[in-house]
């Protein structure tokens, strides 16, 4: 008797062992070792062999023959290029972080992460099937075991209440043992040690069990293999069995797609990549695992000829041969033990698979989509883990109840094989993007999207929505005529392509629309510069600088090879030098040689990095050596390096412009110095000769007055009137220089006062009337008699109208000379004019004549009119009070000097109200 | 083989051998080609069997197991080091 | 036969003076007051010496002086050079350019004339 109590006690004492070697490896083991070895490694892979296995392979043997060994032969054939491929991928993962395949793909296509959203996704929907499959067969074998030793045909769940329903109670324990097992604490490399040493003891187990079973079929039941087979070969429907036509036309998609999804499948990809503890594990799992598939299977089709032999056609589901036959035969051990084997491979896959997926859920589902919402504040919440845990937990609990819902809703329609397949076509989706991405830069993150989702819908609707068809969800209709009637849509003969078998068919139009879009969009489609890095990264993951130890440089290299990298890198004298070099240095001799080993590459490499760096010389090495192009990483980092050096040559260029501009600045300021230098030499000079030339007259008359006693008396007298003359001259002289120089220099002391410019024309005029008088020039002044003042010198504006009509006298000629002095009033300024109708002043001049000592001649030769300066001085008065001064003039027909002075500050029009003037100040702001 | 000069404690990288991706690759193709349906029916001569058991399940895992086997042996060779350079350079007093 | 002298000067006091010292000193006296017209007066009548003044209008002094001593036939003028100009650097240029003499202004009558009769005596 196998009462039920017994069952579930045998049941929670066998997951309490699990437990307890989960805890013990994850304390214990942790980095010692323990669980980091080749064998546990290959082991745990072997999860890959779940209730499906354990019992939905003898169903399909006992259907179809042989048709049950793809499923296996693919992971064979798969993990033979297992140190190409999944080597690449491990690598991808461990310098990339990833930690699942949603990770890999989002990662992959410039972080996306609505791709990885969208895998898991994906994921979810399309492991659902899987999931319930478990549970299907572990609530199925418990049932069955429950009417020991009665053989029964399993009973339909949909009888049973929901309470009552093992499968929910089933998928409740799994869940939480999932949870205990999975989600205890967060692991940034996301490793599981103790679930991965539980696993591997599960392989063990399963191994063990369905072995018994078989070897207990074989000899117990039988005389062995010959006696089994012969017996079945009796048996033409068994016969048939026997052949390959029975596998049908399933045998090659099947042995594809299984080799697809051995990585794409998530607890798959967990076990291989995320739980990987050292690369070179890889050596020996791709022949353990293997191995494993095929002990495993070694009984598979002797119990399946077994059970179709003892049992009666039809009698018993052949998915529950393995226990059926040790029950038939009342060995409640070896059936208690089968129960276990089966519930080891279900709970297994299943801890493994919802770990799997709620990781998946929670970075690459929840998490991103959190972040997204700035109110929940991501960032700033100190206790993420917890947060983290409790999402995997809801997770896994959910995934749960989506796999008890499709077990109830569609479970026992199919058979648990078909159930299986579903899912694979489903984790096939995942290929492309995986293969591709590691393999083609030009993949594209479009393109693995518009891939991913065509496959996806193409899968459902051929896979997953008929299947609620066929158990009475949906209406038959749909899958015999097509939606709305339209045959050429019917999901299990889409656009007519009858006579496959519903996994094939669908294998087929979805991989065909997957790579299509993929390929399709990614050729047409521009990537991002992160999606152009990535695929970098990924598919030249060996030729990272990390995968080669810093400086070393292994293996054989061909000496001529490097020979002609450095030629063509330093020349080839210089190149020849180096290697000359070296072998000198290291008393070896090179000429016969046909190999580098890594002293001489790397004496190479740095005698490179001397001319091109020492990152360019490094890429260049490597990749010259290896005879392959410069990837873009590599070309990165020589842009680096090239920009850096392109900025600071930027930044050279810059100062140097800079630099120049200052010289020419200086240049110019030192020849403006030059120039002022040279000006106030000339000016030196000139004022010299000025002062000595009436100084020489002084001083030769003065002497002759002196030498010669007996000089007449006129002479004498001419003589003492030049020398008084001159020294008048020189006195004026010496003043006009002083005067000019204050001016100039503004160290003038100016004594300004309100100023009647009426009143210093007068005084101008009565000091030179003698002068006028004497050379009989007529002499006019027209001003008004009030005069508005203006702010100025007195002294100095008498100066100037002084000035102005020596000037004027000196160019008339006596007697006929006539000089006017008029002054206007106007709006702004008072307006003084000096004209003379003397020789004129030509017109290349008289912007000249206001320059200091130009002297303008009475005709070309003879005396100089004056020092020169008079008009400068004038000027300089002029222009310190803020008016102007300038002169019209015609050549033979006089000229007339005008200058403007300003009205005191506060008058703007002309009235004629003086006081008010100078007491009114501040109105304009003074 | 001595590292060059680093520790050889560590276990160093090995670049990816060429001879040994070849290897791996000619291994799939065989196994493809062994697992292939027309191989198949080579093997299936209905009646045909190896101690009583048919040809085509002893083929198949026979064919398995060699596959096996063959890649275990191509995987233990990836451990063996690459010909080691004839030039061994003499530790000089004055660096490179 | 007096000894001619040429005064080639354009500030007329300065003339008079140097016009009476010389006619005192019994040489006889004609007058340029600008460079051409000493030039012109040079190629009409050679002079035994001239009294050029360096500020003089259209050519100045230094050129003069240049001009007549790259006349071979003038090589027997005595030059003395006046002017107002001091420096050591104009001396110089003076005598480099064939001045027998550089006086600056104001020159000490005594001196001038004793220098002119030293000149002009040595070839008497």
């Amino acid at each position: 008797m196998l009462p039920g109590w017994l069952i579930i006690v045998a049941a929670f004492g066998y997951v309490s062992l699990l437990f307890a070697i989960a805890y013990f490896a994850d304390r214990h083991g942790r980095g010692r070792g323990l669980i980091a070895n080749p064998y546990i490694y290959a082991l745990s892979i072997a999860v890959y062999c779940t209730a499906w296995t354990f019992y939905g392979s003898v169903g399909l043997a006992a259907k179809s023959g042989i048709g049950f060994l793809p499923i296996y032969l693919g992971p064979t054939l798969a993990f033979l290029l297992g140190w190409i491929v999944l080597r690449k991928i491990l690598r991808i993962s461990k310098v990339h972080h990833v930690t699942s395949i949603a990770d890999l793909v989002s990662s992959r296509y410039g972080k996306s992460h609505l791709l990885g959203g969208l895998v898991t996704i994906i994921a979810v929907v399309g492991i659902m099937p899987y999931l319930s499959l478990q549970l299907k067969a572990v609530s199925t074998s418990y049932n069955v075991l429950l009417h020991y030793p009665e053989v029964t045909a399993a009973v339909t769940p949909a009888d049973m209440p929901f309470f009552g329903d093992t499968a929910l109670w089933i998928a409740a324990m799994m869940a939480l043992f999932a949870i205990l097992f999975g989600t205890r604490h967060i692991d940034a490399t996301e490793h599981h040690e103790g679930m991965v040493a539980a696993i591997a003891f599960e392989s063990v187990v399963k191994l063990v069990a369905f072995t018994s079973v078989g070897l207990f079929v074989t000899y117990g039941l039988f005389d062995g293999f010959h006696d089994l087979f012969a017996q079945a070969a009796a048996e033409p429907r068994l016969a048939q069995l026997q052949t390959a036509d029975a596998a049908g036309g399933q045998w090659f998609p099947l042995t594809f797609t299984a080799m697809l999804t051995i990585i794409c499948l998530p607890r798959q990809f967990q076990v291989i990549v995320v739980e990987n503890a050292d690369e070179s594990h890889l050596k020996k799992a791709i022949w353990l695992f293997p191995l494993y598939l095929l002990l495993i299977n070694i009984f598979v089709l002797p119990i399946a000829f077994g059970g179709l032999l003892r049992f009666p056609l039809g009698t018993v589901d052949a998915d529950t041969f393995v226990l059926a036959l040790p029950m038939a035969e009342r060995q409640p051990l070896l059936a208690l033990l089968a129960f276990i084997g089966g519930l080891s491979a279900a709970t297994g896959m299943v801890i493994v698979e919802t770990v799997a997926l709620s990781t998946m859920i929670c970075n690459d589902l929840i998490m991103p989509l959190f972040l997204r919402f700035a109110f929940l504040r991501m960032s700033e919440r100190r206790d993420l883990s917890g947060l983290l845990l409790a999402i995997r937990r809801t997770a896994i609990a959910v995934i749960m109840m989506l796999g008890y819902l499709y077990f109830r809703l569609i479970g026992e329609s199919f058979a648990l094989a078909s159930i299986g397949l579903v899912s694979f076509a489903a984790a096939a989706q995942f290929a492309p993007a995986i293969l591709f991405g590691i393999y083609w830069k030009g993949a594209s993150r479009r393109g693995a999207l518009t891939g991913m989702i065509a496959g996806f819908v193409v899968w459902a609707y051929t896979l997953l929505i008929p299947s609620f068809a066929l158990s009475g969800w949906l209406e038959e209709s749909f899958i015999e005529n097509g939606p709305m009637g339209i045959a050429l849509l019917r999901p299990y003969a889409l656009f007519g392509l009858d006579g496959l078998d519903h996994i094939t068919h669908s294998l087929f139009w979805s991989l065909l629309a997957n790579v299509g879009a993929f390929a399709a969009v990614s050729l047409s489609d521009r990537q991002s510069t992160i999606e152009r890095i990535q695929g970098t990264l990924f598919v030249e993951v060996f030729r990272q600088p990390g995968a080669e130890p810093a400086g070393m440089w292994q293996g054989a290299v061909p000496l001529s090879d490097l020979r002609a990298m450095a030629e063509r890198f330093l020349g080839g004298d210089r190149s020849r030098e180096i290697f000359t070099e070296y072998a000198r240095r290291h008393r070896v001799d090179l000429t016969h040689a046909t190999h580098a080993d890594g002293d001489l590459v790397q004496f190479v490499e740095r005698r490179l990095s001397g001319v091109i760096g020492a990152a360019s010389a490094r890429v260049m090495v490597a990749t010259t050596l290896k005879g392959e192009g410069v990837g873009l990483e590599e070309i990165m980092q020589i842009l680096d390096e090239t920009s850096q050096v392109l900025e600071y040559s930027r930044q050279l260029e810059q100062k140097s412009r800079e630099l120049e501009r200052a010289t020419t600045d200086l240049k110019a300021a030192n020849e403006r110095l030059t120039e002022l230098d040279r000006m106030k030499d000339d000016f030196l000079s000139t004022v010299t000769h000025e002062l000595r030339t009436p100084l020489t007259s002084i001083r030769s008359f003065s002497e002759i007055l002196h030498d010669s006693p007996d000089l007449d008396l006129t002479e004498r007298q001419h003589f003492l009137t030049i020398i008084i003359r001159e020294s008048e001259r020189l006195t004026r002289l010496i003043n006009q220089v002083l005067d000019l120089t204050k001016i100039e220099t503004g160290r003038m002391k100016w004594q300004m006062t309100d100023v009647d410019l009426g009143d210093v024309i007068d005084h101008a005029v009565s000091a030179l009337r003698h002068l006028f008088e004497e050379k009989s020039i007529e002499l006019t002044v027209h001003a008004p008699d009030r005069v508005p003042p203006i702010h100025g010198d007195r002294d100095q504006l008498i100066q100037l109208v002084i000035n102005l009509l020596s000037n004027a006298e000196k160019f008339c000629r006596a007697g006929t000379g006539q000089v006017d002095v008029s002054l206007k009033t106007g709006a702004r300024a008072v307006t003084v004019s000096v004209a003379d109708n003397g020789v004129g002043i030509p017109l290349n001049e008289q912007e000249l004549i206001f320059e200091k000592f130009h002297q303008v001649r009475a005709g070309n030769t003879g005396n100089p009119m004056g020092s020169g300066l008079g008009l400068a001085i004038c000027r300089g008065i002029v222009e310190h009070l803020g008016g102007r001064i300038w002169v019209r003039s015609t050549l033979g027909k006089g000229a007339t000097f005008f200058f403007t002075v300003p009205y005191a500050r506060g008058r703007i029009d002309g009235s004629e109200t003086a006081s008010a003037a100078t007491t009114e100040v501040g109105a304009a702001g003074s | 083989m001595e590292a060059n000069g680093a520790g050889a404690a560590e276990a160093p990288e090995v670049i990816e051998p060429e001879r040994e991706t070849a290897g791996f690759i000619a291994l799939y193709l065989l196994g493809v080609v062994l697992f292939s349906p027309l191989l198949l029916t080579v093997f299936d001569a209905a009646g045909a069997r190896v101690a009583g058991v048919p040809l085509l399940f002893v083929y198949l895992f026979a064919a398995w197991a060699v596959l096996i086997a063959l890649t275990a042996w191509l995987s233990r060779r990836i451990d063996d080091p690459p010909t080691a350079a004839p030039l061994r350079p003499e530790p000089q007093s004055d660096g490179g | 036969m007096a000894k001619s002298i040429l005064v080639v000067e354009d500030e007329p006091n300065i003339v008079l003076s140097l016009q009476f010292l010389m006619k005192k000193a019994g040489f006889e006296v004609r007058v340029a007051r600008d460079g051409e017209e000493a030039l012109a007066a040079v190629e009409e009548r050679a002079p035994d010496l001239m009294l050029l003044d360096v500020m003089i209008p259209k050519r100045d002094g230094y050129d003069v002086c240049q001009t007549v001593r790259a006349n071979p036939a003038w090589q027997g003028v005595y030059i003395i050079m006046l002017t107002a100009k001091g420096r050591e650097v104009d001396r110089e240029k003076g005598i480099a350019l064939g001045a027998n003499d550089y006086v600056t202004k104001p020159f000490s009558t005594r001196d001038l004339t004793e220098k002119v009769k030293q000149l002009l005596g040595h070839t008497a």
